[in-house]
């Protein structure tokens, strides 16, 4: 398998969980950086020993054949479009785009141009969800039918340098959190078909009690307390609940409920995580040996794209996979509001299973 | 305080629980029962020393002031108003009624008499739910914001030795369950105000496990699987599930979300139970303290219904708390089959919380 050269524009917070999920992978290689602060492209690229260069020059590289988009979520859509148009495969930060539309006309580019939009997270390709995959695959729990997945938590005004962007249109629990739970779901279940939901903003404005910015009023323009279903294509309901109002509760992440059985999933946004296994009639929860290694982190899915790219098959971090939990995302708000079930426009399938078996550094057997 | 006499019309399975809860409250005695089937009456009679009658003659005794409903769930509403008619109090098993017409229709005879209607279930009066509601009313979680309420099991047909009816109109998880936890949360939260739901028939039929009816198909008429969202007049959402094709899960009961702390709140269909807080900005959840007796059980609504009778309170497990249960119910039904959220029509105020440090066998301060 041949190695692709990956260029990474925006060298924030994220930046260096990607130079070190991407390295355990032969298949890519970055090298080369940008960021609008061509300074801080300097530093990051003297640090990890890449090339900085400005945005233009790194679209403009012949050599480079995938560039991860690590830019503010804002600028999400416009860069993804960018390097698609410099005819160079995207990956982008979550989320893919702000609103639907952004994301379909980068989608449908893309696929004109014969080119692969990727999308965090990859957590899915972790060794937690991809041994609950398995189970579920080979039968544990039977048909899946029923699923539960909540984030609740008080939000982060009391730890997060800055919080108030989670309050401003495009944060929130749902935007924030949801591409996780609602990824995790997607690549269990499959698609969604049908979303109701009720949401509400709780609190007019969130009070910061972080050291930098104790006693802060931040604004709140979003929802963040989001609960709803979600009803499958395979007819199973899901109950999601995503929240930045609750101090505490003793919910499980993530549960897929069968006709023979229950998992219990942690955490879906980690790429570890335990499984637990209930069988029908049985009162014992039993672990479920993982089938997948949990030595792998966020970049995977850029390694996974890039195995999809050479030898021609789907990949899993998929725009597709990314736009379908955005249409959830934007449905969920607007059966809040407008008071009835919507039903899903997009599609997709579940992503490929990752092979058992594998070699650390290594997707495709 | 005077004693009323009671009556009581049905003297199967769940009698003896009604004899036995009543029995600590002097304000009432149970004196006669009544059974379509005569002999079952003469039994019972002897055996808990009542008299036996015929339903009329039961309903024709002036002597008696409360009659004790306690036919199937299809009969409810119009023994209830036999009852009313002539001239008693009634207090009705759940469900008060099978959809919303027959219970207005009771309400408003009641009205027109001026006599009471109560309706079980009154476990909100058990010391779990009468602790968590002292806790919420002294401020110990701030505003309620958000709350879970969880019913998931596997249906009966691995115990009951009538299944069946489990599956048929009237009966599914939501109207056998749903009643507990309804009602505990309009105890806690006060009344609801819209519901969202998805619902399901998940498997066309069950196949029975107890010895006595081992293989026996039992066919399915009502949504197996209701998950839905409440909100309520507070502005709090509540998600709620009821269902019975669930293996197993590790979900609470019911949890209650403030302003300033979470509130995990015992088994409502039980008397009893740890009640625990977790105050904002805490990590450790900690046992609230029982103010309230869980020495009390099935029946305590009858008899704090006497009390009200006596001294013109209004009482706690009334016909308007249960008729605003079944428009939930009903409404969670109607917003699954037509996609849209459904207004619930029906409000009322919460029931009165019951004073500290009553006496057991008393209701009144």
């Amino acid at each position: 398998m041949d190695t692709l050269n990956v260029g990474l524009i925006g060298t924030g917070d994220i930046a260096p969980a990607y130079i070190e999920g991407c390295a355990p992978f032969s298949v890519i290689e970055l090298v080369a950086c940008a960021d609008i602060i061509q300074a801080k492209a300097e530093a990051f690229a003297a640090a990890y020993s890449l090339e900085a260069l400005p945005v233009e020059d790194l679209l403009a590289r012949p050599e480079i054949d995938i560039v991860i988009n690590a830019t503010v979520p804002a600028a999400h859509a416009e860069v993804s479009r960018q390097i698609i148009d410099a005819d160079k495969h995207a990956y982008s930060e979550k989320p893919l785009a702000a609103n639907r539309a952004d994301a379909e006309s980068l989608i449908k580019a893309a696929d004109a141009a014969g080119l692969r939009v990727g999308c965090a997270p990859d957590a899915i390709l972790g060794g937690g969800n991809q041994t609950a995959r398995q189970a579920l695959d080979r039968g544990a729990i039977g048909q899946p039918i029923a699923a539960t997945a909540f984030f609740m938590s008080r939000g982060p005004e009391s730890w997060h340098p800055n919080p108030g962007i989670f309050y401003q249109q495009g944060g929130g629990p749902l935007f924030d959190m949801g591409p996780y739970f609602l990824t995790a779901l997607v690549h269990l279940l499959g698609p969604v078909a049908r979303v109701s939901g009720s949401a509400r903003i709780t609190f007019p404005e969130r009070i910061a009690t972080s050291k930098a910015l104790m006693g802060q009023a931040l604004p709140v323009e979003v929802s963040t307390h989001v609960a709803g279903t979600l009803e499958f294509a395979s007819e199973a309901i899901a109950t999601i609940v995503t929240s930045f109002d609750i101090w505490g509760h003793h919910l499980p992440s993530l549960e897929i409920h069968g006709s023979e059985g229950s998992l219990s999933l942690q955490k879906p946004n980690m790429f570890d995580g335990e499984v637990h296994l209930l069988r029908a009639g049985s009162r014992e929860w039993a672990d479920v040996p993982p089938t997948h290694s949990t030595n792998i982190g966020r970049g995977a899915g850029v390694a996974d794209m890039a195995y999809a790219i050479q030898s021609g098959r789907p990949h899993r971090a998929s725009g597709d996979l990314a736009f379908h939990a955005l249409d959830i995302m934007c449905a969920l708000e607007e059966s809040a509001t407008r008071g009835r079930r919507i039903e899903l426009q997009s599609r997709v399938e579940r992503p490929l299973a990752l092979p058992v078996g594998l070699a650390d550094g290594q997707l495709d057997p | 305080m005077d004693t009323l006499n009671v009556g009581l019309i049905g003297t199967g399975n769940i009698a003896p629980a009604y004899i036995k809860g009543c029995a600590p409250f002097s304000v009432i005695k149970l004196t006669a029962c009544a059974d379509i089937v005569q002999d079952r009456a003469r039994d019972f009679a002897a055996e808990h020393g009542l008299t036996a009658h015929s339903v009329d003659d039961l309903l024709a005794r002036d002597d008696i002031d409360i009659v004790i409903n306690l036919t199937i769930p299809a009969a409810h509403a119009e023994v209830s108003l036999q009852i009313i008619k002539a001239g008693k109090h009634a207090y009705s098993e759940k469900p008060l009624a099978m959809n919303r017409a027959d219970g207005g229709r009771i309400l408003a005879a009641a009205k027109a008499a001026g006599l009471r209607m109560g309706c079980a279930p009154d476990t909100f009066l058990g010391g779990g739910a009468q602790t968590a509601r002292k806790a919420i009313e002294d401020g110990a979680i701030g505003e309620p914001v958000a709350a879970t309420a969880f019913f998931m099991a596997h249906g009966p047909e691995a115990w009951h030795p009538n299944a069946g009816i489990f599956y048929l109109k009237g009966g599914g998880p939501l109207f056998d369950m749903g009643p507990y936890y309804l009602t505990a949360l309009v105890n806690l939260m006060g009344p609801a105000a819209r519901v969202a739901a998805s619902a399901r028939i998940t498997f066309p039929e069950r196949i029975a496990t107890s010895e006595a009816l081992m293989g026996q198909a039992l066919p399915v008429e009502v949504n197996t699987h209701i998950a839905g969202t409440l909100e309520f007049e507070s502005g709090a959402i509540c998600t709620v599930i009821t269902s019975f094709d669930i293996w197993g899960h590790k979900l609470p009961h019911i949890e209650i979300h403030g302003s300033e702390g979470s509130l995990s709140v015992p088994d409502p269909n039980r008397f009893d139970g740890a009640v625990s807080l977790l105050r904002g900005g805490t990590r450790a959840w900690a046992d609230v303290p029982p103010t309230h007796s869980a020495n009390i059980g099935r029946g305590a609504g009858v008899a704090d219904m006497a009390y009200a009778i006596l001294s013109g309170r209004p009482h706690r497990a009334s016909g308007r708390l249960a008729f605003h249960v079944l428009d939930i119910m009903c409404a969670l039904e109607e917003s699954a089959a037509s996609g849209q959220h459904v207004a619930i029509q029906s409000t009322l105020d919460q029931p009165l919380p019951l004073p500290p440090g009553l006496a057991d066998g008393a209701l009144d301060a």
